[in-house]
């Protein structure tokens, strides 16, 4: 138990934790930008899923992963565009088509790896040129903070997203249409904004972000793919958006909360002789708990603000 | 007012018209919303539309902000020929659209929601100083205090309607349309908007007033144009004419403008609420206490501000929600533990406020919903089967009785229009042959013509020795039918008036916004007292 203990407080732990929560919050920052937009993207496992095969495809072929890296924006956002036609022009309901999309990637996926590798479930063969670790000189040599170095440019970039995103929402005239989009479409309407225009392009961003998470997962942390390996990890960003209340900075606390149980079940596998099954649950177990949790508190709080409303009434 | 009519006449020449219509037709299928209609409103007027529901109103106003594309005819803008496309377009000409139901985006503060569309801004990034001060200005300027920080969410009716008239201001609009906007406000509200309507026009403001309050309509507008069947009948000084011209008009024949009231002394006592407190979905106190008498014979009419937890002591009287603590007597019947069908076997009739969500199912047929509360029972119900013959008997006499309109009972009731289907839920109530009537908002979005036959119904009904407790948030409506008025404020009730000619709407006004009170013991005697 001790040696769990120092595990956790040591810098590798939190070296861990970066690395395992830059898909989560990349994927929450996606899917916070789409439901502000009133378009709740439900399809974020399917699109990481899709960006984690074009990654590590597309860095094999051209052994260069930075081809890889953009491949999986591209591939994020062309399957995201189908989510956005399926739902804003054939007038799909947008869970059913992000179920859809969710589906599609899955067997896609797996499909296509089939008529590359012949072989099926995983990327048998395929030798990736991985994404580089960055080294940052100036932290390297300071005792804790060294955690943050040597991470590669998506981690980075995962927590530039998370300022980039509030910018975004609430600093640009773009991010004030699209909130008020999601809050009231006819408000936009009547201002004369193309509610289909925003939410197209919240879809879009969304689809983006998520093909850079997938990336993460194929030719940063593994080397291979493997069907079904972003296992879960959209609804988990899905669940960090609604527990940080739909606001940047609450979500990215939100999405390092989850990653640091995942973290923890990494470190208990390797210190503990726990049954592995067990301890596989533990992100998705805490999940769960903070689902209620939130769902708990958010009702206290529509008690509260009700209570206010009628309150102020006159 | 004098002197701008002299004004004119003097240049009756070359009159600026801020907008000219000219033969403007648009059907929809075989149905011809508007037909040719002529329509010139000058600059800096007040111009009122009235007509009741289906008279073309919102389809002439949609074709004037853009969003209806009329078959034929001419749009002339500031006296030159225009066509508008888009909302956008109308913005661009200087036309402000203030619509019945917002269109305000609640997550957003008020003054996000007043730059909406036209952000100052650099380089795509909002400029948020310029953005306050801007709003603040223009607030100040027409003399408007909204707090522009606030979350739209957090404001009362009454401030988001001036938030959506500082947007149109803020795109520099000059011809505003104001959509039905007193439906929602108080007696106080409305005189205020109405000073704000009176300072737009002075400041140059052309303004367009849709209405179906004639009185009010009186009250604020220069020149009025009735519209009638999608036709436009006249339009007339607004001086030149009574409320009861209007309304003949409207209807194109002459309209009671008095129901007769009956005069019969109220007799025993319907029901009886004692020390009634109910809950609200958030465990709030929102009705505190509430001892109110119904006699037979009698209107009781509930007048309040929507919030001040009417809807909720209805609910609690019908059997909808359940009472924290208190009583609901019924003929001297405790039946404040009983369900809703129970309560209806008792003889508590009810007409919901919202008739499409919860006074009929839509997809369901007429004569289904006609006698959803009796189907059950004979004579409608032969062992276990329904006897479709009695059904289509008294269905179909009651649509003869009510006047629906309707091809057949088997059509679906969401095919009806408003009036009609108000109608269908007036037959169903009062044909129950209750004993105690809750009538919530009976005529609400109802044309005149439809709202005169309610109105009659209820009294017919009255002659018959039920009680009815009648919620509105229409005033005149309760003036012209209540016996005696009792004010809800804050859960507590503030007021009980007779009704009698002469009634101060004013007073009424106050104890409905809470700034005055009746003395409690004097409460006491009106509230138990019979007429």
């Amino acid at each position: 138990m001790e040696q769990v203990i120092t595990a956790i407080l040591s810098a590798s732990f939190i070296y861990t934790l970066i690395r395992i929560s830059t898909p989560l919050i990349l994927a929450a920052m996606g899917g916070l930008i789409a439901d502000q937009s009133g378009a709740i993207n439900i399809a974020l496992e399917g699109l990481m899923l899709m960006g984690a095969f074009t990654a590590l495809v597309f860095s094999g072929w051209s052994q260069n992963s930075t081809i890889g890296l953009l491949m999986a924006i591209v591939s994020g956002i062309l399957l995201s565009a189908l989510l956005a036609l399926f739902h804003l022009h054939l007038k799909a309901d947008i869970i059913l088509a992000g179920i859809a999309i969710n589906i599609l990637a899955l067997g896609l996926t797996s499909f296509l790896m089939f008529l590359i590798t012949g072989i099926k479930g995983y990327s048998s063969g395929i030798a990736v040129d991985a994404l580089p670790n960055i080294n940052i000189p100036i932290l390297q040599s300071a005792p804790f903070f060294k955690s943050f170095s040597g991470h590669s440019i998506i981690s980075y970039l995962s927590l530039l997203s998370v300022v980039g995103t509030y910018l975004f929402l609430y600093k640009t005239v773009f991010g004030l249409r699209l909130r008020s989009v999601g809050s009231n479409p006819s408000a936009g309407l009547a201002s004369g904004i193309s509610v289909i225009k925003i939410q197209w392009l919240a879809i879009l961003i969304s689809g983006a972000l998520c093909g850079l998470a997938g990336a993460q997962l194929s030719i940063s942390t593994t080397k291979l793919f493997v069907t079904g390996m972003v296992q879960g990890r959209g609804f988990i960003a899905l669940a960090a958006v609604l527990l940080g209340g739909r606001k940047p900075l609450r979500v990215f606390l939100g999405a390092l909360l989850f990653g640091t149980f995942d973290a923890l079940s990494n470190t208990f596998q390797v210190l503990t002789n726990f049954p592995s099954q067990f301890i596989y649950i533990i992100p998705y177990v805490a999940t769960l708990i903070a689902l209620v949790i939130y769902g708990q508190q958010s009702r206290k709080a529509r008690q509260q603000a009700s209570q206010a409303a009628e309150a102020q009434d006159i | 007012m004098k002197l701008r009519d002299a004004a004119f006449s003097n240049s009756s020449s070359e009159d600026v018209f801020a907008l000219k219509l000219q033969g403007v037709s648009k059907s929809y299928g075989n149905v011809r919303a508007n037909r040719n209609i002529n329509l010139s409103v000058r600059k800096d007027e007040i111009h009122a539309i009235v007509g009741e529901n289906g008279a073309g109103k919102s389809t002439l106003m949609k074709i004037i902000y853009g969003t209806v594309e009329p078959d034929s005819g001419r749009l002339e803008v500031w006296g030159k020929p225009v066509q508008i496309r888009s909302s956008l377009d109308a913005i661009r000409l200087g036309i402000g659209m203030v619509f019945q139901h917002f269109t305000l985006a609640p997550n957003l503060t008020v003054a996000e929601n007043v730059v909406l569309g036209a952000e100052p801004s650099r380089f795509g990034w909002l400029q948020a100083k310029t953005i306050e001060d801007v709003v603040n200005s223009l607030g100040s300027s027409f003399g408007f205090h909204v707090p522009t920080k606030a979350l739209v969410r957090d404001l009362s009716v009454s401030q988001q309607q001036r938030v959506e008239i500082l947007k149109t201001l803020y795109r520099r609009a000059k011809l505003l349309i104001l959509d039905e906007p007193t439906a929602v406000l108080t007696p106080q509200e409305t005189e205020s908007l109405f000073d704000i309507i009176r300072k737009l026009r002075a400041e140059g403001h052309t303004i367009i007033f849709i209405s179906h309050k004639l009185l009010e309509v009186k009250a604020i507008a220069d020149r009025i144009t009735v519209l009638r069947q999608g036709e436009n009948v006249t339009t007339v000084d607004a001086e030149n004419v009574t409320p009861a011209d209007i309304a003949n008009l409207m209807v194109g024949r002459s309209v009671l403008s008095k129901v007769t009231r009956s005069s019969s002394k109220p007799k025993e006592k319907v029901c009886e609420i004692k020390d009634l407190t109910v809950l609200s979905d958030a465990k709030n106190e929102v009705v505190k206490k509430i001892s109110l008498t119904i006699h037979e014979g009698e209107i009781l009419g509930l007048a309040g501000v929507e919030g001040n937890g009417q809807s909720q002591l209805i609910e609690c009287i019908f059997g909808l929600r359940s009472p924290k603590s208190g009583r609901i007597l019924l003929k001297n019947c405790d039946i404040t533990s009983y369900s809703v069908s129970q309560r209806r076997r008792l003889g508590i009739a009810f007409i919901p406020p919202d008739r499409r969500t919860s006074g009929v199912a839509e997809q369901a047929k007429i004569f289904e919903v006609l006698l959803a509360d009796r189907m059950s029972s004979p004579p409608f119900r032969k062992r276990m089967f329904l006897d479709q013959f009695q059904i289509g008997l008294k269905a179909k006499e009651l649509i003869k009785e009510f006047g629906i309109k309707t091809s057949s009972p088997n059509s679906p009731v969401g095919s009806l229009s408003g009036g009609n289907i108000q109608k269908v839920v007036l037959a169903r109530e009062i044909s129950s042959n209750p004993k105690l009537l809750i009538a919530a908002e009976p005529t609400r979005g109802v044309d005149v013509a439809a709202a005169e036959f309610a109105h009659n119904r209820l009294l017919d009904a009255l002659k018959q020795g039920l009680g009815i407790l009648l919620l509105t948030s229409d005033l005149d409506e309760l003036v012209l039918l209540a016996n005696r008025i009792a004010v809800i404020y804050k859960g507590q009730i503030v007021a009980i008036e007779k009704n009698r000619p002469g009634l101060d709407l004013k007073q009424i006004g106050r104890y409905m916004m809470g700034v005055d009170r009746q003395d409690a013991s004097l409460l006491a005697q009106q509230g138990f007292e019979s007429l």
